[in-house]
């Protein structure tokens, strides 16, 4: 039986999702657009969940926030060492990305889970920076979208106690063809798609903030 | 496909994805098999996927992590093309 054709290829995935959802009650995310709306994702489309990153727990809160879609994460080579998390983590559909090297196979890897429709989050800043501050980010979430023909969900979202409610923050969905005309989008044009990713990423920020001052 | 170019076809046809890849960022009129990738042209890891992206589509091949740790010059670009 091929991989593709297996029935119980999300299995582990499936389990992790049931997860998710009994951590529900318990972790409370908070969903909301930056309208104040629920946040909506169409079924069996492919998108790129981009958040910021300021602590561990924050793919687990994210796929317990979006337990309803089948979300794979493109995780850091270095967080696989441990040979049970890898084992754990491959299950759950993270794909390894080496940050010191141009990692073309994780790329694919991610393009060919976007174009089957399934949903891929990333942390486009590329490591954690506990302060909430985003100075820069890195452009590869840009090329899986643009290769991949993928828009992007700009989210923010902060480290709390586990007890209290967390906040999710999402801005308006950012299709990177969209803004860029061009049928081979230049090495400038993904740089300053990042840019704008940034902004819309900020704009959840202060949404969140003023969510949190009330 | 590949097999069919010599090197100067290749080196030709990298120098139109260049072009257009890196829209006149690059000083590329004189491209040669010698030519550093990331010391003469400047490129960064995310400007060498994209490189190496655009090229899979335009000769028809497919490149591995471990391609990148030879590829330090055109030549070397040219002659992992070669090998198809």
């Amino acid at each position: 039986m091929s991989k593709r054709n297996n029935p119980f290829r999300y299995l582990p995935m499936d389990i992790g999702r049931a997860v998710y959802l009994a951590a529900n009650p318990i972790l409370r995310p908070h969903r909301r657009t930056i309208h104040g709306g629920r946040i909506r994702l169409e079924p069996k489309k492919g998108i790129i969940l981009a958040a910021n990153h300021n602590g561990f727990s924050d793919p687990f809160f994210l796929g317990t926030a979006f337990w309803h879609r089948r979300v794979f994460f493109l995780a850091a080579k270095e967080v696989m060492r441990n040979p049970l998390i890898r084992i754990l983590l491959k299950g759950m559909g993270c794909i390894t990305i080496d940050r010191e090297i141009s990692d073309i196979a994780a790329i694919r890897k991610s393009v060919e889970v976007l174009k089957a429709g399934k949903c891929l989050a990333l942390f486009p800043q590329g490591e954690i920076e506990r302060s909430g501050e985003m100075d820069q980010i890195k452009a590869g979430a840009v090329l899986i979208a643009l290769q991949a023909g993928v828009p992007i969900l700009p989210i923010y979202t902060e480290r709390k106690k586990w007890w209290k409610c967390r906040r999710v923050i999402a801005g308006d969905p950012f299709d990177c063809r969209a803004l860029c005309n061009k049928k081979f989008p230049s090495v400038a044009d993904m740089e300053e798609l990042s840019n704008q990713l940034l902004l819309k990423i900020e704009e959840c920020k202060k949404v969140y903030e003023q969510y949190e001052n009330k | 496909m590949s097999n069919m170019k010599t090197n100067e076809e290749i080196i030709a046809a990298l120098k139109e994805l260049f072009e257009r890849v890196f829209e006149g960022d690059l000083e590329i009129d004189d491209l040669k098999e010698e030519t550093h990738l990331q010391e003469d042209l400047g490129m960064n890891s995310i400007a060498l996927l994209y490189m190496a992206m655009a090229a899979e589509e335009e000769f028809g091949i497919k490149f591995e992590n471990e391609d990148f740790e030879q590829m330090q010059t055109v030549g070397d670009v040219v002659a992992r093309i070669q090998k198809g």
